[in-house]
């Protein structure tokens, strides 16, 4: 691979991000009616949407505008949430640990037990544990998450009553809603993995591994899953946005505190300030996160240099 | 297209699951299209004599809380949820369409910045854009369509480029252009007849996908508006039941959840009858 | 003496008991300590499985050794708990593979790649001394700035210099046996001598039997004292390397020796042996050579020949040899050459 590659992976972020700012800024000029008084709110009186049309330069030229918002952006100013009047930035600020943690939780418990589980079925293909894995993986893939959750409530929190249904309290209360988030990238990684593995042990390096007399443990971990791990971790890469756009839903069905469910009030109070900033920080969080891979990538592989 | 009985047509019939499948979906739409002649019932049919009553006879999946017939929702809801999910698709693939065909077969350097374009897509959810837009355009049928399908379109590019790269080489588009055939000639007269078939059956594997994410803003309350019977509204407005009556959920959530099962094994089924080299051993 | 590697009858077939299909068939050779046994062959012939089977490098299943034995220095691997038979692999017998592209982990250092060839069989040397040792063997290899180079991954190095790196694990722990499977098939002409001298002196240094297998005529003649021919999975002859190459008795070594090209011959003078080697699927009755056999009689279509010995120090499988004062000679009524 060419050495251009963190700069290749850089620009598609910076893309990325631009693309999205672009999205966010034209949202509210699509809408009919004034933009100031879209952005200043329902209930906002003559001299708040006028003074916001001040703000955003909204009688200059598109451009002067795009500027003006993608520096107030970049300096941390989202604006003002036009429902509870407080910066939009300190609303996001409170709720986004709660998606963060989760999100990582969820991705860290997937990671886990996926692998785990796609090795297996790589140990011993075409056995109960390899069939039930296939089953599980387009299981899970035509499973909403909503539902999941929904499920999950039903069995856990009604039936026996042994985890909470919402909120965020309780060290129980992570349970259900990682197990939620989790579940479509625990088949997925589990897929990539056993597929990965049975490639890989069918290489010659695996061969002369077992010619020095190395045990098979030590054949299957320290040659097969370490080489292995290198498309698994492309797959959670890919994984990611996917997981993200799933814990909005997961965090309305368990109210969990998070910007997915600030989002999802937003568009209900169409306080548009809040959710265009809500969004950019999702674009933000997934382009940290990629890079992260990506970086975690160039570290696993030595094939690959900056 | 496809040849009467050619090898790929054996293998997709001897892909059980995938026969089952097609078979399950076909009875299914049928019996959405004829709602009216099946039941007499009306899915907006109030009773509230009747509330959130477990299975029986008269009503075989219960009723709601507002004493409606499930199994006559669920019947009419399927209209609005296949329509979601395959019109998403549509539209999606109608926008991508022009923009595949165009970056394929032009290929350089617009080719790589329509890449680089979408590849940078790839990477913002599916679902969260369709929430942006709902958010834009409100809420209604139409309007879930839109939005779920816009956001398909990243991929759909993808899956027409390489239709279009997998056939640009062939003979034939090189004889046409050698004889002088202009550029849309081309795509119109011999690229896109022979790429449009199998994009389209590729296109069905992301059916599931779009039937899902509309039933996700139809659980939101963002989809089809009440009192539309559509499935993820339904799992939406029931979900204050949760403690009293499940089954106001379980059983809209099956049908969402099997009925993407099946789409995804046509799908595979049909990605690889159509592409051997792709199945799994 | 007691052989290094006695191989006796051993049989090796793929698949389900019943409809299995036989890649080795009853083959017997043995190779004696400090000696050089050229095994050659076409591709298919079942050279190299005989050799991955008997040291338990084939995936089973499918593969199986259903009939045989497969002595070292006395003790008959076939029958030995696969652990014990680990022990062995890697410590008193060394590999040396055809691919020196893909035979190295990519993700390893080349230096702890050559260290694990120790530390596996030597659980007390920890690794430092491992990698310290993995340096010198290096260097035996002859690699300039082991130190430097150990610390590198292998996509850093060329063909001929990754399989000096595979030969450094195989000697890692002074084997009694090395095992090299088409060393410098894949490798460019003007590297392949190079390794064949580094092969050498490996031998040299660690006195090891070694075994070569090989499809080329040339490279056994340069290495090996002992030659087997192997043709469909069974032994067609097998003796002292400068009788064979001058006085081969068997049709088929006659007709290898013929289409090997050599430095002196010219294309033209080049006979490729008519028809194709048979696959496992439709393995021919009697002698498996002899549709391609120009000298074929009616019975070498219905039975099989004996592998039988000849003089003192020869063996062969044709229904057609002659032991004679010389050694031995082909007798045919009458040969149906074209």
């Amino acid at each position: 691979m060419s050495g251009s590659y963190l700069v290749q992976r850089l620009t598609g972020a910076l893309i990325t991000l631009l693309g999205v700012s672009i999205f966010v800024f034209l949202m509210v000029k699509a809408l009919p009616g004034d933009p100031a008084r879209v952005i200043a709110g329902v209930d906002a009186t003559v001299e708040e949407v006028a003074r916001i049309r001040e703000e955003l330069k909204l009688d200059q030229g598109l451009f002067q505008q795009f500027t003006t918002f993608l520096g107030d952006a970049l300096t941390g100013n989202l604006g003002t949430s036009a429902k509870s009047g407080n910066p939009v930035a300190a609303e996001i600020a409170a709720r986004l640990p709660a998606t963060v943690q989760l999100a990582v939780l969820a991705i860290g418990v997937a990671t886990f037990i996926g692998v785990l589980f796609g090795l297996f079925a790589a140990l011993r293909p075409n056995s109960l544990v390899d069939y039930s894995l296939s089953a599980f993986t387009i299981g899970a893939s035509s499973m909403p998450a909503f539902w999941l959750g929904l499920l999950l409530i039903i069995v856990f929190a009604v039936q026996f009553q042994v985890l909470p249904a919402s909120g965020k309290d309780t060290w129980t209360s992570w349970i259900l809603p990682t197990a939620t988030l989790a579940a479509f990238s625990v088949a997925l990684i589990a897929r990539v993995t056993r597929a990965a593995m049975l490639e890989i042990l069918r290489q010659d390096y695996i061969r002369t591994a077992r010619a020095k007399g190395a045990s098979e443990r030590r054949v299957f971990i320290r040659h097969g899953l370490r080489n292995a791990l290198l498309p698994v971790i492309t797959v959670i890469g890919l994984q990611l946005g996917q997981l993200i756009g799933g814990a909005v839903l997961t965090e309305v069905v368990f109210s969990w505190p998070g910007i997915g469910r600030l989002l999802v009030e937003a568009i209900f109070a169409r306080d548009f300030p809040v959710i265009q900033g809500v969004i950019l920080v999702y674009a933000m969080m997934i382009v940290l996160l990629n890079l992260l891979v990506d970086l975690s990538y160039t570290l696993l592989d030595p094939r690959i240099s900056y | 297209m496809i040849a009467e009985n050619s090898p790929a047509i054996e293998r997709f019939k001897a892909n059980k699951a995938s026969a089952i499948s097609l078979v399950y979906l076909l009875v299914l739409t049928t019996m959405a299209l004829l709602a009216p002649s099946i039941t007499s019932g009306d899915p907006n049919q109030l009773d509230l004599g009747q509330v959130l009553e477990g299975f029986s006879g008269e009503h075989i999946f219960g009723t709601d809380h507002l004493g409606r017939d499930i199994a006559t929702r669920i019947l009419y809801g399927t209209r609005l949820s296949l329509l979601s999910g395959v019109g998403a698709v549509c539209f999606g693939l109608a926008i991508a369409l022009p923009i595949g065909l165009f970056s394929g077969f032009v290929g350089g350097v617009t080719d790589t910045i329509v890449q680089r374009f979408v590849d940078a897509l790839f990477a913002f959810p599916a679902f969260l854009m369709a929430l942006a837009l709902v958010a834009v355009l409100g809420a209604g049928l139409t309007n879930v369509i839109v939005a779920v399908g816009a956001s398909t379109v990243p991929p759909m590019i993808r899956l027409v480029r390489s239709g279009v790269l997998s056939v640009k080489s062939e003979d034939y588009i090189e004889n046409a252009r050698s004889v002088g055939c202009s550029s849309s000639r081309i795509i119109i007269r011999h690229i896109l007849p022979n790429t449009l078939g199998p994009i389209i059956v590729q296109a069905t594997v992301y059916i599931g996908a779009t039937i899902i994410a509309a039933a996700g803003l139809g659980f939101l309350g963002l989809g089809v508006q009440p009192p539309a019977a559509e499935w993820g509204a339904m799992l939406g407005e029931g979900r204050d039941y949760i403690f009293t009556a499940p089954h106001v959920l379980t059983v809209p959530g099956l049908f969402i959840f099997v009925t993407v099962l099946a789409f995804n094994y046509v799908g595979d089924g049909l990605r690889d009858a159509l592409d051997p080299k792709t199945t799994k051993q | 003496m007691v052989p290094t590697l006695s191989i006796k009858d051993l049989t090796v077939s793929f698949g389900k008991p019943g409809r299995e299909l036989l890649a080795v068939n009853g083959v017997t050779y043995d190779v004696q300590p400090g000696e050089t046994l050229g095994v050659v062959g076409e591709s298919g012939s079942g050279k190299s499985v005989t050799l991955l089977a008997a040291l338990g490098l084939l995936p089973s299943p499918p593969a199986r050794i259903s009939r045989g034995s497969v002595e070292f220095q006395g003790r008959d691997l076939a029958r030995m708990d696969a652990k014990k038979v680990r022990q062995i692999r890697g410590k008193d017998v060394g590999f040396i593979f055809q691919e020196p592209l893909t035979s190295l982990n990519p993700v390893m250092t080349i230096g702890d790649q050559i260290a694990e060839a120790i530390v596996v069989h030597d659980q007390n040397i920890g690794w430092q001394k491992a990698r310290a040792r993995a340096v010198e063997l290096m260097s035996l290899v002859g690699m300039p700035d082991p130190e430097r180079l150990a610390k590198q991954y292998p996509h850093e190095f060329s063909g001929g210099m990754r399989q000096r790196i595979v030969i450094a694990i195989a000697i890692a722990n002074n084997p009694k046996l090395l095992i090299a499977d088409e060393p410098t098939t894949a490798l460019d002409v003007t590297v392949q001598a190079q390794i064949l001298d580094v092969i050498r002196e490996a031998q040299e240094k660690t006195g090891a039997a070694t075994i070569l297998v090989s499809h080329d005529l040339g490279v056994i003649a340069q290495m090996a004292s002992k030659i087997v021919v192997m043709y469909a999975g069974r032994v067609m002859e097998a003796g002292d390397a400068e009788d064979v190459l001058e006085n081969p008795l068997h049709p088929y070594t006659a007709a290898l020796i013929e289409c090997a090209p050599t430095m002196e011959s010219e294309l033209k003078d080049i006979h490729p042996i008519p028809g194709q080697s048979p696959s496992l699927m439709e393995m021919p009755s009697g002698c498996p050579f002899h549709p391609r056999c120009r000298y074929r009689q009616d019975v070498c279509a219905s039975r099989v020949p004996a592998y039988r010995a000849i003089g003192s120090d020869r063996h062969v499988a044709c229904h057609f040899v002659e032991e004679t004062a010389e050694g031995g000679r082909l007798v045919v009524p009458a040969a149906i050459d074209a």
